[in-house]
């Protein structure tokens, strides 16, 4: 494992945040619940997707959700952007897999009819493709698919292109949207995006991603933090262990407090280390949020 | 602002594998002498889609489980070997890897969905099989890692037909930042009855030849296999004497924001992706000499590539632009890094590949696209280009040894 800086540190300057209960409410960010009529038309989306619109599966709509939420968050729902200096990334395990399992079902019924537009739906970019058309963002845009660490290369990813100067505002998280065929197998994975705008500026209470670090069996939480320190001559005041199962919600590691992202929320995948970012928010004193996939794969993010 | 201090990319190994045989050379060999390796399906899949052309890439018997996987094993170790690495202890402790796949790596999660739809079916009380750790769009990307011993970062990148470009300009920005001295980047994909069935639906297929920017051109014929380089640092390589194939000078990404999978007809998307990636090497348009094209053969495909070179190169007209897809099929997620490592091989030995099929370029696009046979010509900088569904483009520099 390695870790490199942002130099300088970009700001994540909001994150918007869609969790689909069981109720089939749509619950926004940490307690709040999209209103009205709006609430009715995005849950009837979630509820009922229209398999001959390219937009609407809910690995689209998902990701759509979070990065209005996460525009509205950041005080840029109404701003100009230029298109091509704004881009996209997401991160997710198994993209759409309601789409991958409704077209196989259909490829495997010899009598069906094949969907051409719920083919292209299964290829992994339809996310972000969804969200770059929506909100006209036509710089970089990259999905990636490694498993749980996925939403913080996403995240990563944005940060390099904003301390480049490659890009002045970026849209970047993950999507999780396991569907039916995951829920047959026993929840896998739990729904919902979260999805974060990485910008230069920020006011001064959002945190900015000061450091970025990913290996395979990275070992635990000592060897980590040793290579933060190594590589970049930093610390941390907290961890925020974004894909710890159990039971416990927080735990002692040496004199920081490590907080649980999945022990309160179910398995989050790709999308646990956006949470992770969330809940790192408004801490005191830098906080390193890390992503483990079952792999063995681990990368982990300093905010501060 | 980009520090000029800033660490700079070689590739000091390539591997492939392809239709055209095991390894770079039988590609390049075949590349050169406008061979073609389809051939026409058979099976269920041609019964129920119609005629359609495929390469099969020829695995050997002992390269077992899932084909992207296992294509980009045998790629990444030739790509090590010829960079110096026969033995593996000697990479560099925080060695990574970056590939693409647009499907690839599905098939046993592909299985897996059956067997759960069979499991879940009324009356078939059957148990719920897990999920296969090998399965997935990331299966050949950890293989790849297990098989060289790989502890740095492992990156699976996902944008359709430009993913293997596009993780080989990720794998360039971790070295470029300090995260690794040494990264494996390329692309897999395999064909599968999914695959097929999903561009045959499309209308994507031709039922003829690949005829890229020829005026009948009328689509695509899919292939499978991988391509794998090795990216180092530059200094690093120089310290350990390593042969140094090419230099990555720059990467370009842009997402056309505008439709799923009809590119914008003027090719305004692509041409970011030129733009940012001169940008990128610091670059001007007049500095590139040769143009390794998307070129799928489909009417839109050709057409929005050629409005963005006519528009960004005003030597258009003196710039030689090749495709090479017709001698492998397009092998979606391998694409990208196949054609980077063909544009190593241009660079390395001064002959430019003829565009198989294209025998009556279309005359609105201005191009001078080399056909019929190699032409010898040296050459310094050379443009790849890579254009995936949900309009995703890369462009990669690659410049000479």
């Amino acid at each position: 494992m390695r870790f490199v800086r942002f130099d300088p540190p970009p700001a994540l300057a909001g994150i918007g945040l869609v969790r689909v209960r069981d109720s089939g409410r749509v619950a926004l960010g940490p307690g709040r619940v999209i209103p009205g009529d709006d609430a009715e038309t995005l849950a009837s989306l979630l509820a009922a997707p229209d398999p001959e619109s390219r937009r609407r599966d809910r690995y689209g709509v998902l990701a759509l959700i979070a990065a209005r939420e996460a525009l509205r968050e950041a005080g840029l729902a109404d701003a100009p952007r230029r298109g091509e200096r704004c881009g996209v990334m997401i991160g997710t395990t198994h993209a759409s897999s309601e789409g991958n399992g409704r077209y196989a079902g259909d490829l495997a019924s010899a009598t069906s009819t094949l969907s051409p537009s719920l083919f292209v739906r299964t290829t992994s970019g339809a996310a972000a493709a969804d969200v770059a058309c929506a909100f006209r963002m036509a710089g970089p845009g990259q999905t990636f698919a490694s498993g749980w660490t996925a939403g913080a290369e996403a995240l990563a990813a944005a940060a390099r292109a904003v301390a480049r100067g490659a890009a002045d505002l970026m849209l970047a998280g993950a999507v999780e949207a396991p569907g039916p065929i995951f829920a047959h197998a026993g929840a896998l994975l739990t729904e919902g995006a979260a999805i974060a705008v990485v910008a230069p500026d920020a006011p001064p209470d959002r945190p900015r991603l000061l450091a970025y670090g990913r290996g395979a069996g990275a070992g635990g939480l000592d060897a980590i933090l040793a290579r933060l320190a190594e590589d970049c001559g930093l610390g941390c005041a907290v961890v925020v262990e974004a894909n710890e199962s159990g039971s416990h919600g927080v735990r002692r590691a040496g004199e920081r407090t490590a907080l649980s992202v999945e022990a309160r929320s179910g398995r989050l995948g790709a999308v646990g280390v956006v949470m992770g970012c969330l809940l790192a928010t408004g801490m005191e004193g830098p906080a390193l949020v890390v992503a483990r996939d079952p792999a063995g794969d681990v990368a982990a993010l300093l905010l501060g | 602002m980009i520090p000029s201090s800033r660490r700079r990319v070689v590739i000091t190994g390539i591997g492939a594998v392809t239709a055209a045989g095991l390894g770079v050379e039988p590609f390049w060999q075949s590349a050169i002498a406008g061979r073609s390796h389809l051939a026409a399906a058979s099976g269920p899949i041609a019964a129920r889609f119609g005629t359609m052309s495929v390469g099969t890439a020829p695995l050997p018997a002992e390269a077992d489980g899932e084909r992207a996987g296992a294509a980009a094993v045998l790629a990444a170790a030739e790509a090590l070997s010829g960079a110096g690495f026969e033995d593996r202890a000697a990479l560099p402790r925080d060695s990574g890897v970056v590939l693409g796949t647009c499907l690839g790596g599905m098939a046993p999660a592909l299985d897996w969905i059956d067997a759960v739809r069979d499991a879940a079916a009324p009356g078939s009380p059957g148990p719920v099989p897990p999920f296969p750790a090998s399965g997935g769009l990331a299966g050949p990307t950890r293989r790849v890692a297990r098989a060289c011993d790989l502890l740095g970062p492992i990156l699976t990148l996902s944008t359709a037909c430009s993913s293997g470009a596009a993780a080989i300009a990720e794998a360039c920005g971790w070295i470029r930042d300090g995260g690794s001295n040494l990264m494996l980047a390329g692309g897999a994909e395999s064909l599968t009855a999914f695959v097929l069935s999903g561009f045959a639906i499309l209308q994507a297929l031709t039922p003829g030849r690949m005829r890229p920017f020829d005026r009948r051109r009328d689509g695509l014929a899919l292939g499978e296999g991988a391509a794998v380089v090795v990216l180092e640092e530059r200094e690093a390589a120089r310290r350990r004497r390593a042969p140094i194939l090419a230099e990555i000078l720059g990467a370009g990404v842009s997402s056309d924001a505008r439709h799923m999978t009809s590119p914008a007809p003027d090719g305004e998307g692509i041409g970011r992706a030129i733009d940012a990636a001169l940008a990128d090497a610091r670059l001007a348009a007049g500095d590139v000499s040769f143009v390794n094209a998307h070129g799928t053969g489909t009417v839109q495909n050709d057409r929005a590539e050629a409005a963005a070179l006519a528009r960004l190169f005003r030597h258009a007209n003196g710039l030689p632009v090749d495709a090479v897809k017709p001698v492998t099929g397009h092998t979606l997620g391998a694409a990208g890094a196949l054609e980077a490592i063909l544009c190593v091989r241009v660079l390395g030995d001064g002959l430019l590949p003829p565009t198989i099929g294209c025998d009556e370029p279309e005359p609105e696009f201005g191009l001078d696209v080399v056909r019929g046979a190699a032409r010898r010509q040296s050459v310094a900088t050379a443009l790849s280009l890579s254009c995936g569904f949900g309009g995703h483009n890369v462009a990669l520099l690659l410049g000479a040894a």
